[in-house]
């Protein structure tokens, strides 16, 4: 029986865990580890509920107080298989015509925006005398969703105060690049850009920097509690423009001042074990996310300057509150069998999209449940355990202008490993496999009413990109009437895929 | 069986909660706005796109006979006159679909290009 500590003082120390909470911004990110759950020990989905040695440190760091001391390596490679098709359009006076370029309303205001003649969007722009060449961009031409990422885990628990207080650390790092961020638009704006859609919530989130660090603490034998962060970078970057000559963008002159800050977002979490064979837990993950602040002035040779200023939101995650129970269903010498759930709550109607973009309210996230079953079984030196989650989708249909792709997951995670001794050390070796499924999905875009007066009157359906109401030197604008876009996801979409992944790992405990 | 995927289904769906607000069908009006309104509804010459080119299928060659049948339908609701819009700051379309309901494809495309 180890020393108890005064359960009184213990708490004493929880109001410094919600300080730390309301103190520091949120400002990291880890879509990965919330994807592919842990890496290495028994967590797998169930990482909040059940001890998964270092990976404990960012699902419950209060499920440390229950692992090894142990330094542990893996990799992990993880199979993106993300498909999007999109709908045929149906006719070419959908298309946005050429020669729109001096258009304007009725009144012979400009437009807000000029979109890009559809044929040179699929086709590109042939040279001309006073201009290069545009290449094509056809629709979903430069899309995304297939990707191999490999990552290397690293983790660590040490105990302190007589297995009293746990420290751990675990990172998940990608191979091909220490973190990456692509920004996209989600309607028609990104017809200048890709021209294609992207999957919301996974790809470049596939890659965020996911390290954490904890620590849980032994407050009576059935009770712990944890406090962790999760580390990552912000960046802020000014880059002061001088342009010689608007005609000639080649030749400007350029500055810059970034900052990369590094930041934390803390996640707590609490075992409580009322039975020898039943523990409860639970925990709260702050949101977060990846902020890319940029800023630009631009400075004329006729001493006109201007400031500009853009705002990136990367792999935000927003807050996630979780509630879980295990079980022994059998508990012998050498044999435990153990069932276990998590029951997920995420606040994704908060989401922020890469550009800082709330979805509209008429097409608004959900806020969803995840639920998350599984068993562990251990023989001897052998565990072994599988895990299904069901992710619903926090998207709605997307039958208006934005094209947010997600779909509803089903996965599965299973592991076994195995300890063994060498050479006077004690090790233990695993592997792990995953299927998550993408459930196919499928939208169809409504129908954008005319409007005679130019204005956007429905701002959350697709947007018609030449006013009904244009004119071109005095003349009404050819092929104005009806609806002309460029939005990508327009007349519809689909898509579905998979997440394959499995990796092998080794620890070392003591 | 299909009870069964049914209560599945139901089940599955009760782990969402709150989702859009308010109908995308929503008209907003702008009364200060005067863009000015076209005679006649504007026909002028031909438009002056690529036939060949600008009825892009894009890059999966599968178009949803559903879907082109349904754009080309034209609006199912009408906007309203500027009189009324300037009267009133929002209104919403009857009929059609909300947005919330599934409308799942069997024979959606798959792919990328």
């Amino acid at each position: 029986m180890s020393p108890r500590l005064n359960p009184t003082r213990a708490w004493l120390g929880l109001p410094l865990v919600v300080c730390a909470v309301a103190w520091v911004r949120p400002a990291s990110a880890s879509p990965l580890l919330e994807t592919v759950g842990g890496v290495g020990g028994q967590g797998g989905f169930n990482g909040r509920t059940v001890e998964g040695g270092a990976a404990s440190t960012y699902y419950n760091p209060a499920l440390l107080t229950d692992a090894k001391t142990e330094l542990s390596l893996g990799v992990f490679i993880l199979s993106e298989q993300i498909g999007i098709s999109l709908a045929g359009r149906p006719g070419t006076q959908y298309a946005v015509p050429v020669g729109i370029e001096n258009a304007t309303y009725a009144n012979g205001v400009p437009w807000s925006a000029y979109p890009i003649p559809t044929t040179w969007l699929q086709n590109g722009r042939p040279a001309t005398p006073t201009s290069p060449a545009l290449p094509a961009r056809p629709r979903q031409g430069d899309g995304s969703g297939h990707d191999l990422f490999a990552y290397q885990m690293i983790g660590l628990v040490t105990k302190l105060f007589h297995d009293r207080l746990a420290l751990g650390g675990y990172a998940v790092i990608p191979y091909s690049k220490f973190t990456g961020a692509d920004a996209f638009y989600s309607d028609e704006r990104e017809q200048y850009f890709t021209n294609s859609l992207h999957p919301e919530l996974y790809g470049d989130r596939l890659v965020a920097t996911s390290i954490a660090f904890g620590g849980g603490l032994k407050v009576t034998d059935q009770l712990s509690v944890g406090l962790g962060f999760t580390l990552n970078l912000t960046t802020e970057a000014f880059t002061p423009t001088y342009v010689s000559n608007t005609g000639e963008l080649q030749n400007i002159l350029v500055d810059s001042d970034v900052k990369v800050l590094v930041s934390l977002s803390p996640h707590v979490g609490v075992s409580y074990k009322p039975l020898p064979r039943l523990r409860l837990t639970a925990t709260a993950h702050a949101p977060e996310k990846l902020q890319i602040d940029t800023d630009f002035t631009f400075l004329l040779a006729n001493g006109v300057e201007e400031q500009a200023g853009v705002d990136f939101t990367h792999d935000y995650m927003p807050w996630q509150l979780a509630a879980g129970a295990s079980y022994d269903l059998v508990t012998t010498s050498t044999d435990t069998i153990t069932i276990a759930a998590t029951f997920i709550y995420g606040q994704w109607s908060t989401y922020v999209d890469r550009h800082s973009e709330a979805p509209i309210a008429a097409y608004g996230w959900y806020d969803t449940l995840t639920p998350v079953v599984g068993a562990r079984v251990q023989h001897g030196d052998v565990r072994v355990f599988l895990d299904s989650e069901y992710q619903p989708s926090p998207v709605p249909l997307q039958t208006g202008r934005t094209n947010y792709v997600d779909n509803d997951r089903l996965g599965f995670d299973g592991g076994a490993d195995c300890a063994f001794s060498l050479w006077g050390s004690d090790f233990r070796v695993g592997a792990q496999l995953q299927v998550q499924r993408l459930i196919p999905r499928y939208q169809t875009k409504l129908p954008t009413p005319p409007s005679a007066d130019g204005l956007d009157h429905y701002p959350a359906l697709v947007a018609d990109e030449v006013p009904d109401n244009s004119i071109l030197d005095g003349r009404p604008l050819a092929g104005a009437q009806g609806l002309q876009t460029n939005n990508p996801g327009w007349p519809g979409f689909g898509s579905q895929g998979w997440l394959v992944g499995g990796g092998l790992n080794l620890a070392v405990t003591w | 069986m299909k009870s069964v995927l049914l209560a599945a289904s139901a089940l599955l769906s009760a782990c969402k909660f709150g989702g859009p607000t308010g109908s995308p069908k929503e008209y907003v009006a702008f009364p200060d706005a005067d863009l000015g309104v076209l005679e006649g509804g504007g026909d002028g010459p031909e438009p002056a796109v690529d036939d060949a080119t600008s009825s892009d299928v894009g890059p999966t060659d599968a178009p949803l006979d559903a879907v082109a049948a349904e754009s080309s339908a034209g609006p199912d609701g009408q906007t309203a006159p500027p009189d009324a819009a300037a009267a009133e700051t929002s209104t919403e379309l009857d009929g059609g679909a909300d947005g919330d309901t599934d409308q799942s494809a069997p024979d959606a495309p798959e792919g990328d290009p």
